[in-house]
């Protein structure tokens, strides 16, 4: 089996280097690929562009969305998602420092499969990741993404 | 003058008069002459005045010799004469019998009186036409009074229009500062909102990589090194302890609150579990008087308010001592009273207030770490749930502080 591969959708490059050094951390052998705003998450999904090559740049096993994201919001990314007629069924998880209630029905009535808010300490930040890459990569079972 | 009165009757009014006996004829002369608030007088079938009496003469001011045989037309204004008003007069009191009017009147000097009038033609038993009587009341006063009474009445109107329309203005702009107020508030709480919100992708920067700095490169620092790096991290985790609780502060001035039944029972329990670790810690003693009553609330404001409160009290000890917190809750007038009782070190009575407002602190930071946005936090927490907070101590002995809620009676 191939290694297994993560959509990081985020703006922040600081976030975007803790969250690596958490997946580093937790020893979770996984290729993460970087949209750092929403058209670039679309491009990546939709193979357009830059990410054209598939083999390069493959559908990942789940999408780690941000909310506020330049150009096209989290829930914009999701939205399009859902409205797409076979990649609809790829797994999200929000990963937002939003914990307002009206973010979070937003993204479970577009559909989210889970909703996190970025921890602070790096304690918290590393054991969210180590049982975030636990859960959707190990234990749950992926839909078929080829047409 | 006398003779005059005398002769008119006898002579012009009544050529019958034969068959009226002499002394009913001197009763009527002595009651007309006696009357002095009636103008009483005779005027002849053209108008022309043939008697006149002292009440004529005290309220139009003319003698009976300087009036007598003049036409009764003198008595009336210049708008009056032109519009031959007086003419007017007769033709209906000839053709009805009786004419009756209120109006304006000259009086000799020229000063003008309201005058009621009353007309009556005299005709003889055949009906022919011999004169009119004329009786006239001076109204004045009465007219003064009357007229002075609408105007008043329509001055008091007018200012009481003016009145409810300056109310209705100053409603109208309350509404409308109230608005301007509510708008200029929710604005500011955006604002604060998304300023916390947007301090804390640094502060998070800060916090990870100088805790993965300690923990990954801290061996190749020296001491001072290690030192310094430590007073980043801390001063990163103050900082976003500061941007939590603001965002909390905002978020509950922001958020619709719908009010239900909550047991303060599950209150409690929520706010043990989140306040698990400063408990273990502190080796706090927490004593609740279950059960707690039922609350008319909102459980996650009111999570916030325990938390708070109950935070407060392990917190502010005495260096060394144990924290000691009692819970409980009394019942008085469909309102129940959470009391949160602490062995602390108190609160002198100057500052009781003032603890409550944004920002406060009474401590530095390194002796008893805070944000000095929590008893805010408390305030407007249970202000928007409607109720009330306050403290009573004694400084050194603890604190009792408690809150007021309305107590759900159906039980939800």
């Amino acid at each position: 089996m191939s290694v297994p591969v993560i959509l990081l959708v985020e703006d922040d490059a600081n976030d975007v280097l803790l969250i690596r050094h958490a997946f580093r951390k937790a020893g979770e052998d996984a290729t993460i690929h970087v949209a750092s705003d929403g058209d670039q998450a679309v491009a990546y999904l939709a193979g357009e562009g830059e990410f054209a090559e598939r083999s390069r740049y493959p559908l990942p096993a789940f999408v780690l969305l941000d909310v506020k994201l330049p150009r096209r919001s989290g829930h914009e990314v999701l939205a399009w998602i859902r409205d797409q007629p076979v990649l609809r069924r790829i797994p999200v998880v929000m990963l937002t420092s939003s914990d307002v209630s009206s973010d979070r029905n937003r993204a479970y009535d577009l559909g989210a499969n889970s909703y996190l808010v970025k921890p602070s300490g790096t304690t918290d930040r590393n054991e969210m990741v180590r049982l975030m890459g636990l859960y959707w990569l190990s234990l749950n079972r992926p839909p078929e993404l080829s047409q | 003058m006398d003779s005059d009165l005398n002769r008119v009757p006898a002579t012009k009014l009544e050529p019958s008069s034969a068959e009226v006996p002499q002394r009913t004829d001197e009763l009527y002369r002595l009651l007309v002459e006696s009357v002095q608030d009636y103008a009483i007088f005779v005027l002849n079938p053209e108008g022309y005045i043939i008697s006149w009496n002292p009440g004529a003469e005290r309220i139009k001011g003319y003698a009976a010799n300087e009036i007598i045989g003049k036409h009764f037309r003198t008595f009336y204004t210049p708008e009056a004469q032109a519009d031959r008003h007086p003419e007017y007069e007769l033709e209906v009191a000839a053709r009805e019998g009786r004419y009756a009017e209120e109006g304006w009147r000259v009086r000799k000097d020229g000063s003008q009186f309201w005058a009621s009038v009353t007309i009556t033609a005299l005709r003889t038993q055949q009906g022919r036409l011999v004169g009119f009587a004329k009786v006239t009341r001076d109204l004045t006063e009465r007219k003064l009074a009357e007229e002075d009474r609408i105007q008043r009445y329509e001055a008091e109107k007018r200012l009481r229009e003016e009145l409810d329309g300056q109310a209705t203005r100053l409603e109208e702009l309350v509404v409308e500062r109230t608005r301007a107020l509510e708008d200029a508030n929710m604005e500011l709480e955006a604002f604060a909102y998304s300023v916390a919100h947007d301090l804390r992708a640094p502060v998070r920067a800060m916090q990870g990589f100088s805790e993965i700095l300690l923990e990954e490169y801290g061996a190749e620092l020296d001491e001072t090194g290690r030192d310094y790096l430590q007073r980043i991290a801390g001063a990163a985790d103050q900082m976003e302890g500061l941007i939590r609780d603001l965002l909390a502060f905002s978020r509950l001035g922001r958020e619709e609150i719908r009010l239900s039944p909550v047991p303060l029972d599950l209150v409690w329990a929520r706010t043990r579990e989140e306040l698990a670790s400063e408990i273990r810690e502190q080796r706090a003693e927490v004593a609740v008087e279950s059960p707690l009553p039922m609350v008319r609330g909102h459980e996650t404001t009111l999570i916030q308010v325990m938390k708070n409160l109950v935070g407060n009290a392990i917190k502010f000890v005495a260096p060394g001592a144990r924290p000691q917190v009692r819970i409980r809750a009394e019942e008085r007038e469909g309102r129940a009273r959470v009391w949160v009782e602490d062995n602390g070190i108190g609160i002198a009575p100057e500052h009781r207030e003032r603890i409550f407002r944004i920002f406060e602190r009474l401590h530095g930071i390194e002796q008893y770490p805070g944000t000095g946005i929590g008893l805010a936090l408390v305030r407007k927490g249970v202000e928007r749930l409607g109720g009330r907070v306050g403290v009573e101590s004694v400084p050194g002995q603890g604190s009792r502080f408690w809150f007021e809620l309305p107590v759900e009676v159906s039980g939800g």
